[in-house]
């Protein structure tokens, strides 16, 4: 009978240690590709290393507000500033302004919805992929299908084990020297198969490889938060979205204005099953580690009936367009005729937009 | 956000001119200028509150009051941007769109009731409407229309106005409207006919100087006489506002600058009376914080020109 | 109420009045008698306008959609047909059945 136990527990032994190995070894493969980008990544490259598409954006409506190109109100709704029509060198600051030159804006999550869904974050992620800081697509599903494997036999180590201490215990097996090698063997493998697959599990949610860490990391120790408040102009604000890209909104210094353009998800689906208010995910001040990886995908549930905000010439500007003809109160959208039944009940939060006094 | 424009904050009590020592001071920030006007009479210089530009609002040094159009607000369901402001101080005034208390149907006690939470959940000093009619025969206009100016008219108005005020927990303020056209057979010129329901209601006035700049341009009606002719002792604020011409017409949009014209008028009326307040209305194409800013340094100053 | 005496009656004129003057500018009605006409065509267009932003406002898909077309067709949707009962919301909703209709 211990014979049996021995061979079982060198089988389950041999297997375990075949498939961690095998998983290391994919696991290294899979990220020590050699970069061929440069090392100056701007700041939409790096925010996307750091935080993916939702970093990304951010980063973008937090450098366009900083600028006073685009404005965020309470509800983290985003509109464009009047008066500035520079197009922005960055094709994901422009994907953001298209957005937000909407009649009425878009909140802060439809953009990350919208954008992030886009042909130019698509466009970012490929060039990060080809330039060999991020792992492509379907890279980790070798590695995943590996590491379930390397579970199931790590549970059926421990269930050797356990079986074996049962037959000890009842006396079916003697105590010895093989059965506690038995023993020692598939509690080893076990322990090990876990560990390794723990450890392995918790990089998928990483796609970095290793240049991309390693550039990641370069920029996170280059970066000089206290450029961003002591400096001014052309030092303190490339400083600020970097310090956004790099580690979050809490870099933006106006908590405020973070905070909207973080929530608004979590307010619009009160008990959605993603995160918290810009709680989870890719958050960080600086002493986060940049390698635990894990970025928050999450833009958000799926927002119906959008269209996306491409660059159409939409419908001429906000509310109270040129073409108004002039008297009283051209001004808002919601005029005065009994607009979204705000009788006596009072209207809704929805419709109500900007108003149209005179 | 945004630098801080050489203007200060409101220092006074007895309206807008007590604000203004001069350009160039440093402003001591909202908070301040709020508890300045805690109780006080006094408004001083204000900006209509928008669900766009809230935050800025918020922000804004010297915002002395802000006003919200009454229609797009819950009273039980205040947005958090104005519980805000409400809370800090800043009066906060409901502003009606929808009522046409110069309609021929005396107004809807549900729109009154409506004005009234508002200005409860408000803790609103007093809540303005416009001598309009919005509505008629079954139609609405969605826009404010001027009414015709006979006794006749006026009569029915004056029970409207009287109705609106026993409904209201503050007072009310009747803003003049900007015209396009004229109804045949009126007796009197929108001053008197306001002035008469000053008298015969005790209703206060919002006089907006940029409507009658818009009446000025449009039809012709001196904004001067105008400003003689109106009770102005009886004034609870001014509207300020921008426009865009357009082949000789104006266009009163409030998505602009005020015209300079519109800021002499201003001044022309602050010689003759010291406003409560003065509020600037802008309502869509928000240029920047900064750039609002330097907009109540321009009113601050043609205020002091006064 | 000093002046309930002679309000009914003051009441009736003013409607009709307004109610006239109203369905020249939302309901395609001639000018009343009296009024600048032209003035009173421009009002009408400029309320046209204005309802056109709102119902942008409410339905900025198909407001894209259309494009530069959009004023158009709202125009012409508009014509004698005054803004229905429930706000920007209603005349939206009637604004985009009339569109499939066509």
């Amino acid at each position: 009978m211990e014979i049996v136990l021995v061979i079982a527990a060198l089988a389950v032994a041999v297997l375990v240690g075949s498939t961690a190995s095998t998983l290391s070894r994919e696991h290294r493969r899979i990220r020590s590709v050699t970069a061929v980008g440069r090392n100056d990544l701007d700041p939409y490259e790096l925010a996307y290393l750091a935080g993916g598409p939702r970093r990304v954006i951010n980063t973008a409506i937090a450098a366009l507000s900083a600028q006073a190109l685009v404005r965020v109100s309470r509800g983290g709704r985003v509109t464009v500033v009047a008066g500035t029509h520079t197009p922005s060198p960055y094709a994901v600051e422009q994907a953001v302004l298209d957005c937000a030159a909407a009649p009425g804006g878009r909140t802060a999550g439809e953009i990350r919805h919208e954008v992030g869904d886009g042909v130019v974050l698509t466009g970012l992620k490929n060039r990060l992929i080809g330039q060999g800081f991020l792992l492509p697509d379907g890279s980790v599903v070798e590695p995943r299908r590996l590491s379930a494997r390397l579970l199931l036999l790590a549970v059926l180590a421990l269930g050797v084990e356990a079986v074996s201490l049962v037959l000890v215990a009842s006396g079916l097996a003697l105590w010895g020297p093989a059965s506690v090698a038995a023993l020692l063997v598939t509690g080893v493998s076990g322990v090990y198969g876990l560990s390794t697959q723990i450890r392995h599990s918790r990089s998928f949610g990483d796609p970095l490889t290793s240049p991309g860490r390693e550039a990641l990391r370069q920029a996170r120790s280059r970066h000089r938060p206290e450029a961003a408040r002591v400096g001014t102009g052309d030092v303190a604000f490339p400083a600020l979205v970097g310090g956004v890209a790099l580690f979050g909104l809490s870099e933006l210094g106006d908590p405020v204005v973070a905070a909207e353009i973080a929530a608004e998800e979590s307010r619009a689906r009160s008990q959605g099953t993603g995160c918290a208010a810009g709680a989870c995910g890719g958050g960080g001040g600086h002493g986060s580690d940049p390698g635990s990886g894990g970025w928050d995908f999450g833009s958000g549930g799926h927002h119906g009936g959008h269209s996306g905000c491409g660059g159409s010439s939409g419908c001429g500007g906000a509310s109270g367009s040129s073409s108004c003809g002039g008297s009283s109160s051209c001004g808002g959208s919601s005029s005065c005729g009994g607009s979204s039944g705000c009788g006596g009940g009072g209207c809704g939060g929805g419709g109500c937009g900007g108003g149209g006094g005179a | 956000m945004g630098e801080t424009p050489d203007r200060v904050a409101a220092s006074g009590a007895d309206g807008v001119h007590g604000r203004t020592p001069g350009p160039g001071v440093e402003t001591s920030g909202a908070g301040e200028a709020a508890r300045v006007h805690g109780d006080a009479p006094g408004l001083g210089v204000g900006i209509g509150w928008r669900p766009e530009i809230d935050l800025t609002v918020e922000r804004l040094p010297g915002v002395g009051f802000v006003e919200v159009i009454a229609e797009n607000v819950a009273p039980a369901r205040l947005p958090e941007s104005l519980s805000v402001l409400r809370d800090r101080g800043v009066p906060v005034v409901p502003h009606g769109v929808g009522l046409g208390v110069g309609g021929a149907d005396r107004p809807d006690p549900s729109r009154l009731a409506h004005l009234a939470a508002c200005a409860e959940a408000l803790g609103a000093p007093l809540v303005s409407e416009h001598l309009a009619f919005v509505r008629g025969g079954g139609m609405e206009a969605g826009h404010l229309l001027p009414v015709p100016r006979t006794r006749e008219a006026l009569s029915v108005i004056v029970e409207n106005v009287r109705l609106a005020q026993a409904a209201l927990p503050v007072p009310l303020a009747l803003e003049n409207v900007a015209a396009l056209f004229g109804w045949p057979g009126d007796e009197l010129t929108e001053a008197q006919f306001l002035g008469e329901l000053v008298e015969r209601t005790g209703v206060k006035l919002l006089v907006d100087v940029a409507n009658l700049y818009t009446n000025q341009v449009n039809l012709g009606l001196d904004a001067r006489e105008a400003l003689d002719a109106l009770p102005l002792d009886e004034v609870a604020y001014v509207h300020v506002a921008g426009g865009h011409a357009h082949d000789g017409v104006w266009h009163d949009t409030h998505t602009s600058s005020p015209p300079e014209e519109v800021l002499a008028l201003l001044s022309d009326l602050c010689a003759r009376v010291t406003p409560p307040g003065v509020l600037l209305e802008w309502d869509g194409a928000y240029p920047s914080d900064a750039a609002l800013g330097a907009e109540l340094g321009r009113i601050d100053r043609a205020i002091s020109r006064g | 109420m000093l002046d309930a005496l002679d309000a009914p009656d003051a009441r009736a004129s003013l409607a009709a009045a307004q109610a006239g003057l109203l369905a020249a500018l939302v309901a395609g009605a001639g000018v009343p008698d009296g009024f600048d006409a032209d003035r009173v065509r421009i009002q009408a267009h400029a309320l046209v306008n204005k309802r056109s932003g709102s119902v942008a406002s409410a339905l900025p898909g198909l407001a894209r959609t259309l494009g530069a077309d959009f004023g158009r067709l709202f125009a012409a949707y508009a014509a004698g047909r005054p803004k229905p009962e429930g706000g920007s919301g209603a005349d939206a909703r009637a604004f985009a059945e009339w569109l499939e209709e066509r």
